[in-house]
């Protein structure tokens, strides 16, 4: 492999002539672990240059320099209507779901009855709901059995 | 200005400043906390400072060279800090970050400050003359002249 250009890159990289593309090459290339032999001793150097520009500080550092000036505030978050009404909805999801649940209980115990089997009980109702002014005689006439009645 | 979004944002890299001058993370976390309390104590001058980076680092370097005198002697890296450091392919990051601290440590001011902006921080020339007070050009000359040092030492070093 020709490694000339690697070689151009070292010799204008200590002439301070390279920029700062060509020396994020040159530390690409040193943080191979296969290095050719002549420039296996520029390797410790790239790598120390790479590995100090990443070191960093954790950060809850920002956090207790913000606690040790007074300065830490939690900044308050906007609440949207959505979120506000959240426990609402809990609520009448709940609601919603024993309205359901009775409904199918009471139909399933037989206690209500079903829609058109109502309006015939109330046809037959109104039909037994006989004025209050009408001869007791008459009302009675209404409800004898034709079987029973023995015409002369 | 504000602590949060005009101070603080420098810490990592005054933090990589005070490690290549302690050798020592934790003491370089202290120096950085320092430096951010003093500059807040200092909040009353933050409106006529005119650049704030060159002014933390100011503070900063002092602050890392005065405990630096105070160190009897070099400690090593302490696994409690919560510093990061990247580890190397070659697993010796302790040795190398040694070497590259002395290296640059043996470099008369400003071209140690330059080296540093440069080679760890990124900067461009413009940004480090800015920083430095200095001109672009002076900037060049002083890169070449950092680094030539730095060859012939390591040279000699790898001897």
């Amino acid at each position: 492999m020709d490694y000339k250009y690697i070689e151009q890159l070292i010799d204008r990289y200590f002439e301070g002539e390279t920029t700062l593309e060509e020396e994020q090459i040159l530390k690409k290339f040193f943080a191979q672990e296969e290095l050719p032999e002549h420039l296996r001793k520029w390797q410790a150097l790239f790598i120390a240059e790479r590995d100090l520009a990443a070191a960093h500080l954790d950060e809850s550092f920002h956090e207790r320099i913000l606690a040790l000036t007074g300065e830490y505030h939690v900044k308050a978050q906007p609440i949207s209507l959505h979120v506000r009404l959240r426990p609402l909805y809990r609520v009448a999801a709940f609601l919603a779901f024993a309205v359901v649940m009775g409904t199918a209980v009471e139909y399933s115990t037989g206690s209500r009855t079903e829609p058109a089997q109502e309006q015939v009980a109330v046809q037959e109702q109104d039909e037994l709901n006989v004025d209050e002014t009408t001869p007791l005689d008459i009302r009675s006439a209404e409800l004898i059995p034709t079987d029973t009645l023995h015409l002369q | 200005m504000d602590l949060r979004t005009d101070i603080l944002p420098h810490s990592d890299r005054l933090f990589r400043m005070a490690l290549n001058i302690l050798m020592d993370a934790t003491e370089a976390e202290d120096v950085v906390q320092d430096t951010m309390l003093r500059a807040w104590e200092r909040r009353a001058e933050w409106e006529s400072i005119e650049n704030v980076q060159a002014w933390l680092t100011q503070i900063c370097k002092n602050l890392a060279l005065d405990r630096k005198k105070k160190m009897s002697r070099t400690e090593s890296m302490n696994a409690q800090t919560t510093a990061t450091l990247t580890t190397s392919p070659t697993g010796d990051t302790e040795g190398q970050l040694a070497l590259l601290h002395q290296l640059i440590a043996e470099l008369p001011p400003p071209l140690d400050d330059l080296v540093r902006l440069r080679d760890i921080e990124g900067f461009t020339y413009r940004e480090i003359a800015e920083q430095l007070s200095l001109t672009e050009d002076q900037v060049r000359v002083y890169l070449h002249r950092a680094r030539g040092r730095i060859r012939q030492r390591y040279e000699a070093l790898q001897a």
